[in-house]
């Protein structure tokens, strides 16, 4: 990833870098890599400008804001601190931070400050776009999000009749010996059998507004665990999830796996406990695949 | 003083230096600005990169149980709706006998594991399930759930019954695994042991692309009807009280798909310019629910790796799209949707019923 403009990264301007006004900052530059860009052809400079060819390459994009992180701008006191204190660099009547150009016997110092100062911009123009763009801010911080879920239908698969040994091939070795369950009353469901189950969604507790439906698809193994399919369709998309839980229990976790809309590409994952009027209270942690 | 102040009172540099402090300076300054840009890069990157970071977990697993369901008496050709193209296919209804020759699709199969931390099996590690559903030529798509300290890992994939080594995605987890992706690779080991190796990270081989195209011509379908298997369940479910009091037509050939049936559907996939370049193959594995929606696990085996999505979707419908969950090889933790849209180009191998349109994230 890198400083790639990816996910929408340095989207407040959109314009490329060499295209922007001289002694102007595009927005959401920030105080400490934008004075270091505008002046980057002056003569002599030479660390501006490697930061500027490691910068503008084909299908890269400017950074976004970086004034809001006070990491940020402690590094940037750090480094001032540091580099006064070789007494090569200055600023600029703009504020800007700058390395002398004509700094003698001191090229040794130069050099080492330049380069760190290249990588420590390179991170943090790498936080910047993490944390600036659109959908990549959105991506990197988890979201959370209550509904409450109350079934609607169901259907049982008894697949009794079914229920045999496999003798077929299979590349898991060895197992030992189980003996079939034929008796369903009261102490199924067995392996084997399925039940599709269907929900609506609500926003509160009190399942007064409708927030959208559910669909649970489960294919029972043995102890009554089972592992289920499950489609949550919301406003905006559909979120998809997944897993194997005892049903005998009233609280299960469930991963998030995909979604299609608004969710393309969401992971994490959905706890689903008991609430008040049989309904069940999911709780989502969801955030766009890294 | 170190340094002078212009009229703005800004800080300006002296001037003149001895080399010998410069070079104490430059040796003071190396170590702390590479600890500054190495905290920067890693610090300040943002959650998302850091969790493209590679992990790998290497267990053992040990079969605990199975079960298989022949779905024998259940085996009918589905002559009702489906997206898939599958018309053509109609014909008599299969004639399957098991013994000896099956397992066929719709039959199912469910392993149990414990799982271990070494190889000689004394270390537990927890437990894993797997629950697999045949479709053709004994292939089978596996859902697996792996039991870990700290949660759940969640994969599945397509696998064949002959085979000693496969993959399977792991497409998500829950609690410490929320945010996992990745593949494991199964491997026959001592003391009638797999070898499970977790890779937890996206192929570098897949970000060059975006998207692809492809197009499908059904090849296999099979449709199991449950009919005779269909019974309310009165067992335990933590879905609290739910109602089923709506008497359900039965007549499968009208108004079927009903709850509990499935339906698996194989295709050929081509791409290339002219859609005539053989690019894989897909199986689709339904389960239906109410309303003749359905629940469909998809795998696409490609050049590459293999790619594994879910989909929820009507089956009277004729556009529809799959999210993609995860993968393997080429496609390791890949996400993004694929969009299905009807198609009637015609090639020398064909009509090419279904356009696919894959959307990476």
């Amino acid at each position: 990833m890198g400083l790639r403009g990816r996910n929408g990264c340095g989207s407040g301007s959109g314009a490329r870098l060499a295209e922007r006004p001289r002694n102007r900052c595009f927005s959401g530059c920030c105080a400490v890599c934008c004075p270091l860009l505008d002046r980057s052809r002056r003569p002599g400079n030479w660390q501006r400008r490697a930061v500027m060819r490691s910068w503008v390459r084909p299908g890269w994009r400017p950074v976004g804001r970086m004034e809001a992180s006070a990491a940020v701008c402690r590094l940037k006191v750090r480094l001032v601190f540091l580099a006064d204190a070789t007494r090569c660099v200055s600023y600029t009547p703009e504020g800007a931070l700058m390395m002398r150009s004509g700094c003698g016997s001191n090229k040794a110092a130069s050099v080492v400050l330049g380069l760190a100062l290249t990588t420590c911009l390179l991170g943090a123009v790498s936080f910047a776009c993490g944390v600036s763009s659109g959908s990549a801010a959105v991506a990197a911080r988890p979201q959370r999000l209550t509904l409450y879920s109350a079934a609607t239908a169901e259907q049982f698969v008894n697949n009794e009749d079914d229920r045999a040994r496999g003798a077929g091939n299979n590349p898991f070795g060895a197992y030992s010996d189980f003996t079939s369950s034929t008796e369903e009353k009261g102490g199924g469901p067995f392996p084997g059998d399925q039940s599709v189950f269907t929900f609506d969604l609500y926003t509160g507790p009190t399942l007064k507004t409708k927030a959208g439906s559910a669909v649970f698809t489960c294919q029972y193994g043995f102890d009554k665990n089972a592992f289920c399919d499950a489609s949550y369709r919301l406003t905006g998309g559909t979120l998809f999830g997944a897993g194997a839980f005892n049903f005998t229990t009233t609280m299960f976790t469930l991963a998030i796996t995909g979604g299609y809309g608004n969710y393309i590409g969401m992971t994490g994952d959905v706890e689903t406990t008991p609430s008040i009027n049989n309904a069940q209270r999911l709780r989502f942690v969801i955030q766009r695949a890294g | 003083m170190g340094h002078v102040e212009d009229p703005r009172g800004q800080v300006v540099a002296r001037t003149t230096h001895s080399s010998i402090r410069a070079r104490a300076a430059a040796v003071l300054v190396l170590p702390t600005l590479l600890i500054c840009a190495s905290t920067c890069v890693s610090l300040l990157r943002p959650s998302s990169v850091a969790a493209a970071t590679s992990h790998a977990l290497t267990l053992y697993s040990v079969a605990t149980g199975a079960q298989y369901i022949n779905n024998n008496d259940d085996e009918a050709r589905g002559d009702v709706n489906n997206p898939y193209g599958t018309q053509a296919l109609h014909g008599a209804a299969l004639a399957h006998v098991e013994n000896g020759n099956g397992p066929f699709a719709g039959d199912q199969a469910i392993f149990t594991f414990k799982l271990y931390g070494g190889s000689n099996l004394k270390a537990s590690a927890g437990s894993a399930m797997l629950i697999c559903q045949y479709n053709f030529n004994k292939n089978a798509f596996c859902d697996a759930s792996y039991y870990l300290r700290g949660g759940a890992l969640i994969g599945g994939g397509p696998l064949n019954f002959n085979a000693k080594r496969f993959a399977l995605a792991i497409t998500g987890g829950t609690k410490t695994y929320s945010r996992a992706a990745g593949e494991v690779d199964v491997s026959p080991s001592a003391n009638h042991a797999q070898r499970l190796s977790f890779i937890m990270s996206s192929s570098a081989d897949q970000s060059g692309d975006q998207a692809m195209t492809l197009y499908s011509a059904a090849t296999a379908e099979q449709f199991v009807n449950n009919e005779d298997d269909r019974a309310r369940g009165k067992g335990n479910n933590p879905f609290g009280n739910y109602f089923n009091s709506t008497p359900q037509p039965t007549q499968e050939s009208v108004y079927g798909p009903f709850p509990g049936d499935q339906g698996l559907f194989g295709s050929v996939l081509y791409g290339g310019k002219d859609a005539n370049k053989s690019s894989g193959s897909a199986v689709f594995t339904c389960q239906y629910g109410f309303g003749r929606n359905g629940s469909c696990d998809a795998s696409f085996q490609l050049n590459g790796g293999t790619l594994i999505g879910i989909g929820a979707f009507n089956f009277s419908a004729q556009n529809y799209v799959i999210a993609v969950t995860g993968g393997t090889g080429k496609y390791r933790g890949a996400h993004g949707t694929v969009h299905v849209s009807p198609s009637t180009r015609e090639t020398p191998v064909g009509e090419l019923e279904n356009r696919l349109v894959f959307v990476f994230d």
